[in-house]
C-alpha cells in the first residue's frame, strides 16, 4: 500500500510542475497591442460603468486596450507606490483626493499640459476647488473624475414603525438625538444612528465622518493654511461633545458597528451618494436622503470627497494613449453619461448645468439632489502630504473619546499635540 | 487541563468510557465546525431577507446565490491558480528541505552549524520585512503577475529544513553506514535509505507546505496584478471588497472558496494520516 | 547541537563536502536571492528615511529610538504577547486532549479527526469574514448560544476588552486541529510495548501518561510550541480581516502596526525598524526553546527509543 501511494504522489507532483511551466510560459507571452492597465477600487455601478467605458473606447481605438483592474481600496495606494518605485506602474489609475497630496509630489505622475494644449481640452470647465487636487507646481498631473459629499440616509420603514414622519428627517442636532431615541430599540437590535467609529487601517473613515460636525460648529481641522490644528477650541468641543453623547449619553449610536444601516439595524447613517446605488440593489427597505443635520446656531457643512484620474510616466506610446483615454473619458459628453450611470456628482460646470443631467436626476434619482445641493457647503480636506498621518493620529484620539475613556477636552488637547508634532516634523 | 491518560486502543477502555469519550469528541467537533454550517445556511438565504436570529441548518435553499457569486467572480480560475502554485510550492519545499536537512544532519563540512543557525534564524523573520525588497527584486526579474513570482521565492522553507534535519537525526546512523559499505554514494543514501524512512516527516512537511501555500495572503496580494492570476485568498478578499454589505452573496463566495478544499482534504487526509500512523514518527 | 556529539570525528570527508555542495548549492542560491538580499535591504531601510517610492537619506538609529518613545509600539508589543500566549495556552493542551481522544480505534475516529482539522485548511480570509459575523453582539451565533444558556454576551469585536479575546479564540480554533494532528502522529509513534510493559508493572493511567506519553511527546510539544509562537507572533491576516486592530488599538498586533506604518503612512524606514525588533524578539524566544529542546526534548526522545 505504501509504495503506490508515494509513486502517485510523485506523479501528481511532477504533473503539477509541468503545468506550472506550461501556464507560466503562456502567461508570459501574447501581448502586441498597447495595453493600458487602469487600476481602480470601484465597485457596484462604478465598476460596471468603467468596464463599459473601457469597452466603448477599445472599440473606437482597435490598437489600444484599456484594461480596468480592481484593487481593494486599502491596497491601491501601496501598490501604486511600490510599482512606481520599481519603475513598473500601471498606465493609469484613480486615487482618492485624500491621497493626492502625496501622489502629486511624487515624480511618477505624467504632466498632461502639453497634451491638453494640443487637443484644446477645456480644463477650466472643471470646478476650481477640485483642480486643487490636480495640480502641483504649475503642472497638471491629474484630472477630476468624481466628486461627492456626505449626507444623511434614513430608513423610511423604521421611521414609520417608530411613528415618525418618513418625509421629514431630522434637520438639527437636537432633532437627530430626539428621533434617534425614538428609533433605538433597547434590546440592541436597532440603533437610531450609525456613526463611523473605527480607526481601521488609516483612521480616515472616522476622521472624515467627524469633520463635518467640526465645520458646522465653526471649528476647523487644520487652519492658517494648514499649519496648525483648528479644533481645540469652544466650537470643536461642542462638536465632539455632540458626537460623543450620541454614543455615551443618549446611546442612540453603537460603537464599531459596520454596515448596520445596510442591514436594517440602524435607522440613520451619514454616507456618500455612491451608497444610493449599492443599497438600492441590496436592501429591502425604503430609504431617503437629507442634508446632514446641523445646530441652529451653526451652519450647514459637509465633507468633500472624490477621485482624480491620472497617468503614470511609462513610455511615449502608452503615455499618449493613456492621456487620450483620460481626456475622452472626462469630456462633457461622457461625464454626463458617467454621472448618470454611477450617481457621482458632476465635476464640471458644463455637466451640472446641462439640462440633460438635471432632467435625468429629477426623473430617476431625486435622492441625489440633496448631494448636488450640498456641494456648495462641502469643505475640502487639506491637500498636504502629512494629511494621512494627521488623520490617523486624530482618529486614534477621537476613538478614545467615543469610548468614553478620555474626556472631550483631553481628546482635543491630545489630538492637537499629536498633529502639531506631525506638522512640525513635516516642515 | 484534564489530561487524562488514555491508552492506545479501545480494548483498554470499558464501553461506557469509550462512549463518553466519543460523546465529548462529537460535541467538540460540532462546536468546531459550526461556523461552516452557519456559512452554508446563510449562503442559501434569500438576498433581501431581513435579519433574524441565527440558525445552523438551512431552511431556505436559494441556489441562485451561488450562480450570482460565480458570475460576480471567476472562482474556477482562482482555484486553478491556487492549485498550481500550492503543488509547486509543496514539491519545491520537500526537495529543498530534504536535501538541506540531509546536509545538516548527516554530512560534516566547514561552517555547517553556523549555516544551519542562519537558516533557523530566518525562520522567524517576519515576512512583511521582506515584502517590499522582495517585490522590487521579483519585479526586476519580470516575474510579477506570473506563476514563477508566486512560487520560486516560496520554495525554500527554513522550517522545512529544520523539520527534515530533526527527522533525519532520529534515523539510526548505522543504516547509512551499512549502505556506504555496500557501495552506496552519499547522495544515494539520501534517496534510497533516508527518504523512504522519513516518509512520515515528509507527509508532515507536505501538510505544512500545503497550508502555508494555500493560506498565503500578503505575497500573492502584492505579486499579482490581474484577476487571471489571483489565488483563492486574494479573489475572496477582492470579493469581500466588492460585496461587503451583501452578506448572503459574500457567504456564497466564502463557501465556494472553502468547500472544494475541504472535500479534497477529506478525501486525501486519511492517506496522509495513515502514512504517519503506520510508520509512526519513530521511522 | 545534538548533531555535534553524533559527529565527533575530526576533519571533513571529501565526499561529504561534495554531497553537501550538491545538496545546498541550489538552496543557498534561492535563499540568498529571496531571503538574504531582501533582508539586507530591509536592514538598510531601517536606518533610512523613505520618501515617495524611494529612500531619501540615512537617519542612523533614530527610527529605533523613535520606537521606544512610541506608546502605540509598546501597545502592539503587549497585544502581540497576549495573543501569542492566549493562542498557545489554548491550542496546545486542547490539541493534545483531542489527540488523546482520537487515539483510540473506533469506526468514526477518522471523521472526528477530519472535522477537527477543517479550520486549519480554511482560508484565513474566509474564516475571518465568517467569525466577524458570528461575533455580532446582537444576532451573532456566539451571543445567541450564550443567550440560550442565560449569559448576556459581550460586544466582542466592538469592545476594547473583548475584541482580543475573540481574535484569540478564532486563532486557537484555527490551530487546534493542526496541533491535534501532529500530536496524534506523535502518540501513534509511541511504541505499544512501552505501555504493555508499564501495565505489567502495574502503572495506572495517570502514571502511564506522566511517565511514558509525556516525555515521548516532548519533542512534538517543542516543535508545536516553536511553531505556534512564531506564527502567532507574526499574526496579520486574521486581525486584518476581523478588526483592523481596533477598537482603541486593543487588537493592534505588531504585524498590523507595522503594516499600518508601512502601507498606510509609508514610513518604510520606521516599519523596517519595527520589523527588526520583532525579528529579534522571536529569535531570542526561539533560540531559548531550541536550546532546551535540543538538549532536553529530543534527547529524551532519542533515549527512549
Amino acid at each position: 500500500m505504501r509504495r503506490p501511494v508515494s509513486r502517485s504522489l510523485v506523479a501528481v507532483i511532477l504533473t503539477g510542475l509541468l503545468l506550472t511551466m506550461v501556464f507560466g510560459s503562456l502567461v508570459a507571452h501574447a501581448k502586441d497591442e498597447i495595453v493600458l492597465e487602469f487600476w481602480h477600487y470601484w465597485d457596484g455601478n462604478n465598476a460596471r460603468a468603467v468596464e463599459e467605458f473601457a469597452a466603448a473606447y477599445n472599440e473606437l481605438n482597435p490598437d489600444v486596450k484599456v484594461k480596468p483592474i480592481f484593487v481593494p481600496t486599502g491596497e491601491l495606494l501601496p501598490k501604486l507606490e511600490a510599482t512606481a518605485a520599481a519603475g513598473k506602474p500601471p498606465a493609469m489609475a484613480i486615487a482618492d483626493i485624500a491621497w493626492m497630496g502625496r501622489l502629486l509630489r511624487s515624480d511618477a505622475l505624467l504632466p498632461m499640459d502639453a497634451y491638453i494644449e494640443e487637443k484644446g481640452f477645456d480644463i477650466d470647465d472643471f470646478y476650481p476647488s477640485l483642480l486643487e487636487y490636480s495640480r502641483y507646481q504649475g503642472q497638471t498631473l491629474a484630472l477630476p473624475i468624481t466628486t461627492n459629499n456626505l449626507a444623511l440616509f434614513y430608513n423610511k420603514d423604521l421611521f414609520r414603525a417608530a411613528g415618525l414622519d418618513p418625509d421629514s428627517p431630522p434637520t438639527t442636532w437636537d432633532e437627530l438625538v430626539e428621533y434617534g431615541k425614538k428609533l433605538t430599540k433597547a434590546d440592541g437590535s436597532i440603533f437610531g444612528f450609525e456613526m463611523y467609529s473605527q480607526v481601521d487601517e488609516t483612521g480616515e473613515g472616522l476622521t472624515w465622518n467627524l469633520q463635518p460636525y467640526l465645520w458646522q460648529a465653526g471649528a476647523d481641522f487644520l487652519t492658517d493654511s494648514y499649519s496648525r490644528p483648528g479644533f481645540n477650541n469652544e466650537e470643536g468641543e461642542k462638536a465632539l461633545q455632540f458626537v460623543v453623547d450620541l454614543f455615551q449619553k443618549e446611546k442612540v449610536a453603537g460603537l464599531a458597528r459596520k454596515d448596520s444601516f445596510g442591514m436594517g439595524r440602524a435607522a440613520m447613517v451619514v454616507n456618500g451618494p455612491w451608497m444610493i446605488g449599492i443599497w438600492q440593489d441590496s436592501v429591502s427597505f425604503e430609504f431617503g436622503t437629507a442634508p446632514i443635520p446641523y445646530p441652529e446656531w451653526g451652519k450647514p457643512a459637509t465633507n468633500m470627497g472624490g477621485e482624480q484620474i491620472f497617468a503614470f510616466r511609462t513610455d511615449a506610446a502608452r503615455e499618449a494613449a493613456a492621456v487620450d483615454f483620460l481626456m475622452w473619458l472626462t469630456s462633457t459628453e461622457n461625464m454626463i453619461k458617467w454621472d448618470q450611470k454611477t450617481g457621482a456628482l458632476p465635476v464640471k460646470a458644463s455637466v451640472a448645468s446641462s439640462s440633460e443631467y438635471r432632467g435625468f436626476i429629477e426623473d430617476t434619482e431625486p435622492r441625489l439632489l440633496v448631494f448636488v445641493d450640498q456641494q456648495r457647503h462641502a469643505h475640502a480636506r487639506p491637500p498636504i502630504p502629512e494629511y494621512a498621518d494627521c488623520s490617523l493620529a486624530f482618529a486614534k484620539e477621537m476613538e478614545k473619546a467615543y469610548y468614553g475613556r478620555v474626556s472631550v477636552k483631553e481628546a482635543l488637547i491630545n489630538a492637537e499635540q499629536a498633529l502639531l508634532a506631525i506638522l512640525e516634523k513635516g516642515r | 487541563m484534564g489530561k487524562h491518560a488514555r491508552g492506545r486502543s479501545s480494548r483498554k477502555h470499558p464501553l461506557w468510557k469509550a462512549i463518553i469519550i466519543q460523546a465529548l469528541l462529537l460535541a467538540g467537533a460540532l462546536l468546531v465546525i459550526s461556523p461552516f454550517l452557519w456559512t452554508i445556511t446563510t449562503s442559501l438565504k434569500p438576498i433581501k431577507s431581513t435579519f433574524e436570529p441565527p440558525y445552523l441548518l438551512p431552511v431556505h435553499f436559494v441556489w441562485q446565490n451561488y450562480v450570482d457569486a460565480w458570475q460576480a467572480a471567476p472562482f474556477p480560475q482562482y482555484y486553478l491558480n491556487t492549485v498550481i502554485v500550492t503543488l509547486a510550492i509543496m514539491v519545491g519545499q520537500i526537495l529543498t528541505s530534504a536535501m538541506s536537512g540531509y546536509a545538516f544532519s548527516r554530512l560534516s563540512f566547514p561552517g555547517r552549524d553556523a549555516l544551519f543557525l542562519v537558516f533557523l534564524g530566518t525562520m522567524m523573520v517576519p515576512f512583511y520585512v521582506l515584502v517590499i525588497p522582495l517585490f522590487l527584486l521579483v519585479d526586476r526579474i519580470g516575474w510579477v503577475d506570473t506563476y514563477w513570482g508566486l512560487i520560486i521565492p516560496r520554495i525554500v522553507s527554513p522550517f522545512g529544513i529544520f523539520l527534515m534535519r530533526q527527522s533525519f537525526l532520529s534515523i539510526p546512523k548505522e543504516l547509512d553506514e551499512a549502505a556506504l559499505i555496500d557501495g552506496c554514494s552519499k547522495m544515494g543514501i539520501l534517496w534510497r535509505i533516508i527518504m523512504p524512512l522519513a516518509k512520515p516527516a515528509i507527509s508532515t512537511l507536505s501538510i505544512f507546505a500545503f497550508l502555508f501555500a494555500w493560506n498565503d495572503y500578503l505575497w500573492p496580494m502584492i505579486a499579482t496584478r490581474s484577476p487571471e492570476m489571483y489565488t483563492v485568498q486574494i479573489g475572496l478578499r477582492t470579493f469581500m471588497g466588492k460585496y461587503g454589505t451583501q452578506w448572503v452573496l459574500l457567504m456564497a463566495g466564502v463557501a465556494t472558496s472553502t468547500i472544494p478544499v475541504l472535500i479534497l482534504f477529506f478525501a486525501a487526509q486519511s492517506q496522509v494520516v495513515e502514512g504517519i500512523a503506520t510508520s509512526g514518527l519513530k521511522g | 547541537m545534538q548533531a555535534k556529539s553524533y559527529w565527533s570525528k575530526s576533519g571533513y570527508r571529501k565526499d561529504d563536502i561534495r554531497a553537501a555542495f550538491i545538496c545546498l548549492a541550489p538552496v543557498i542560491l534561492i535563499f540568498a536571492a529571496f531571503y538574504m538580499l531582501p533582508m539586507i535591504y530591509s536592514a538598510v531601510l531601517s536606518l533610512a528615511e523613505w520618501g515617495m517610492g524611494s529612500m531619501t537619506g540615512f537617519v542612523g538609529f533614530s527610527n529605533y529610538l523613535a520606537m521606544f518613545k512610541d506608546p502605540y509600539f509598546w501597545n502592539s508589543l503587549q497585544v502581540t504577547l497576549v495573543y501569542t500566549l492566549g493562542v498557545t495556552v489554548l491550542s496546545l493542551p486542547l490539541g493534545l486532549l483531542v489527540a488523546l481522544g482520537l487515539n483510540v480505534k473506533i469506526p468514526l475516529s477518522n471523521l472526528w479527526r477530519s472535522l477537527y482539522f477543517t479550520p486549519s485548511v480554511t482560508a484565513t480570509v474566509a474564516a475571518g469574514i465568517v467569525w466577524t459575523r458570528l461575533f455580532d453582539p446582537y444576532d451573532g451565533l456566539v451571543n445567541h448560544l450564550l443567550r440560550v444558556v442565560g449569559i448576556r454576551g459581550p460586544a466582542w469585536l466592538s469592545s476594547p476588552e473583548w475584541a482580543l479575546v475573540a481574535v484569540i479564540l478564532v486563532g486557537a480554533w484555527k490551530r487546534l486541529g493542526f496541533n491535534a494532528m501532529i500530536y496524534l502522529a506523535g502518540l501513534q509513534g509511541v511504541p505499544g510495548e512501552l505501555y504493555e510493559a508499564a501495565l505489567v508493572d502495574g502503572a495506572n493511567a495517570w502514571q502511564r501518561f506522566a511517565h511514558i506519553t509525556c516525555p515521548l511527546l516532548l519533542p512534538t510539544t517543542w516543535l508545536l510550541l516553536i511553531m505556534c509562537v512564531i506564527d502567532s507572533f507574526q499574526v496579520f491576516d486574521l486581525v486584518h480581516v476581523m478588526t483592523s486592530g481596533g477598537p482603541m488599538s486593543s487588537t493592534e498586533v505588531m504585524g498590523l502596526y507595522l503594516y499600518r506604518q508601512a502601507f498606510g503612512l509609508f514610513h518604510m524606514g520606521y516599519a523596517s525598524a519595527i520589523a527588526w525588533v520583532i525579528f529579534l524578539l522571536v529569535f531570542i524566544a526561539t533560540l531559548v526553546q531550541w536550546k532546551v529542546s535540543g538538549s532536553g526534548g529530543a534527547g529524551a526522545y532519542g533515549e527512549a527509543r
